[in-house]
């Protein structure tokens, strides 16, 4: 709705955007700042940007650790983007890290928590059978076994992040897999550095040990 | 040779690197839509959200959340009839009420957003906007009567602030897509209008639609006009083209958009603006027929009183359709659209009874049509 020919923008002035309030004072994109503050007042007319400045690093962490878009994955995504908002809203923010790294966190949380999820509800009913980890593409495919066994390994690798602990598992998550600094890990999981750090390390042990456990029992992944 | 497995560092990196897949544009779009209005919600009442995620709740904890649900859907309907930036004396007099049919549908006052609901009807004010997304549409009917039908991927704003002692202007401003509009007989020096970029379009008292299309490449928006009853007047760079019954203009050649329901039609070629002759008056009413007319109405209460509502609607068509202007026109469409509603097919009723305020602004089946009107089409639906 924003983007309207340029040539007749004057006989249109007197309209106002609904989403994203793009009235002519108003910046084309808010800062973080503005988006924050506009948040906090309850001022709902920078929702629009919210969304657009956040959706593409929560839709890629979403899907990058749950291997596809399932018929939930629109819910996951308005899960993250509503706990961003309360996270602003209650003030539980402490604007420590940008926001899309705040929004990266939280769509890490909301998607393991989905992951561990989804594995009990395997216990029970085998609703993966046939799961296509899609996250590898088949490019050019020259060499189809070995990508079959890559979504093979990711997708192992998944069941053992979410059988691994929360807090560990979130934190191999945010440093190894989205590639975030030690400092901004502890930020955002409310720890020390030195406490992050130990949570890495042991993190990482955790999961070699349960990717061992699940190479040599051929299943489950459950316990190491 | 059999692969070794790759070490959890590698699986980590790759999964981190791993390619995610674009999304198709409208299934984007729509989610877009939806997940913006329910920020624009959390954000203006923070602390009556709760999470409704799919995720796993133990059974009293889901049995307790039922119980405050009920609660707080009673407390967010009062707050979304009445929001709480709009002075109290300004909810007296509502320039028009408005309703979701289907799809999301947002509505914007003084910035703030909030989804319009299925089930209960929002006062809109002058500067109010609405628009529906690409499976939404809503109806509005505003305070002389105009009945908005506005269809999917519109965005439209009220503008009353015009209105004067001499003479009473209502107007909508049309920013993209299509309105189909009903608009009763207008007395006293009223006038209602719809603006779009391009164009004005005045009218007295008519069934028409507006359709406003975005420009492509920088070029700007077009406007296209259908009159199905009564004459309009379109103001266009300066000049004033009046559109009687079954005509269209267009300010350039464009397309209709798809899944109108009523299709404007476009001149076929050219750039100039023109009046297109469209289908004439189809049904007029044959002379010295009343004695017909009454057999055709009385046959249509005896099925009424039968309980046959499918042989009510269908004599009633036959009467309205052979005898357009007959005296029993406005009575036929009332025992129509009732029939309709008994027969669950509230979509039907409701285009029945516009058709009916449109005759008949103050018939004595009025609120009843109205009602009918803004009444939710779920029945109908599957």
């Amino acid at each position: 709705m924003s983007a309207r020919s340029s040539s007749s923008a004057a006989q249109r002035s007197h309209l106002r955007v609904v989403e994203g309030g793009g009235d002519s004072q108003r910046p084309s994109f808010a800062s973080d700042d503005e988006i924050i503050a506009a948040v906090e007042r309850g001022d709902n007319r920078l929702a629009g940007q919210l969304y657009d400045r956040l959706i593409p690093i929560v839709d890629t962490t979403i899907y990058r650790l749950l291997g596809r878009r399932e018929t939930d994955h629109d819910d996951l995504v308005q899960c993250t983007f509503e706990q961003v908002v309360l996270t602003i809203t209650r003030k539980k923010f402490a604007r420590a890290c940008s926001l899309t790294t705040w929004a990266a966190t939280v769509a890490a949380h909301v998607a393991l928590n989905a992951l561990r999820s989804r594995t009990r509800e395997r216990r029970v009913v085998d609703r993966h059978a046939g799961y296509d980890a899609d996250a590898v593409q088949p490019q050019a495919s020259q060499n189809p076994e070995r990508e079959v066994g890559a979504k093979r390994d990711l997708e192992r690798l998944r069941q053992n992040l979410a059988a691994m602990d929360p807090d560990k598992a979130e934190t191999v998550v945010l440093h190894d897999v989205l590639g975030h600094e030690l400092a901004e890990v502890a930020t955002t999981m409310g720890v020390t550095v030195a406490a992050a750090q130990s949570r890495l390390a042991r993190g990482r042990r955790e999961l070699i040990a349960r990717m061992e456990h699940h190479d040599s029992a051929g299943s489950g992944g459950r316990e190491p | 040779m059999k692969r070794a497995p790759m070490t959890p560092e590698d699986l980590l990196r790759t999964l981190g690197n791993a390619p995610v897949p674009g999304e198709e544009p409208c299934r984007a779009a729509a989610r877009r839509d939806q997940v913006v209005a329910h920020l624009a919600s959390v954000i203006s009442h923070p602390g009556q959200r709760r999470n409704a995620r799919r995720f796993w709740v133990p059974v009293a904890a889901a049995l307790a959340l039922a119980a405050s649900i009920a609660l707080v859907a009673g407390a967010t309907g009062v707050l979304r009839s009445h929001p709480p930036s709009q002075p109290v004396a300004a909810i007296a007099s509502p320039a028009a009420r408005a309703r979701a049919m289907e799809g999301t549908v947002l509505f914007a006052r003084d910035g703030h957003i909030e989804p319009l609901s299925t089930t209960n009807e929002v006062p809109l004010f002058d500067g109010d906007e609405l628009r529906t997304s690409a499976q939404g549409r809503a109806t509005m009917l505003l305070s002389t009567g105009v009945i908005v039908d506005v269809a999917p991927a519109s965005s439209l704003s009220l503008d009353t602030a015009h209105a004067t002692a001499s003479a009473d202007r209502e107007r909508l401003v049309l920013t993209l897509g299509r309105v189909d509009l009903t608009v009763p007989k207008l007395t006293g020096g009223r006038t209602f209008g719809i603006r779009t970029p391009d164009a004005e379009v005045v009218v007295h008292g008519t069934r028409f639609s507006v359709v406003v299309t975005s420009g492509v490449a920088g070029k700007p928006s077009i406007t296209a006009v259908q009159v199905t009853e009564g004459r309009v007047s379109v103001n266009h760079a300066g000049a004033e083209i009046v559109l009687s019954r079954g005509e269209t203009w267009s300010s350039e050649d464009i397309p209709a958009p798809p899944e109108s329901p009523s299709a404007v039609v476009a001149e076929p070629s050219g750039s100039v603006p023109a009046v297109v002759a469209g289908n004439a008056a189809k049904f007029p009413s044959a002379p010295s027929s009343l004695a017909q007319e009454n057999k055709l109405f009385q046959n249509a209460m005896d099925a009424k009183r039968r309980g046959d509502d499918r042989r009510v609607v269908s004599v009633l068509d036959s009467l309205l359709s052979r005898y357009a202007g007959s005296p029993l026109a406005n009575n036929a469409r009332v025992e129509r659209f009732r029939a309709l509603k008994r027969l669950g097919d509230n979509a039907a009723a409701a285009r029945e009874a516009r058709k009916y305020l449109a005759e008949d602004p103050d018939g004595f089946a009025r609120d009843e049509a109205r009602d009918t009107v803004l009444a939710p089409a779920s029945s109908a639906r599957p």
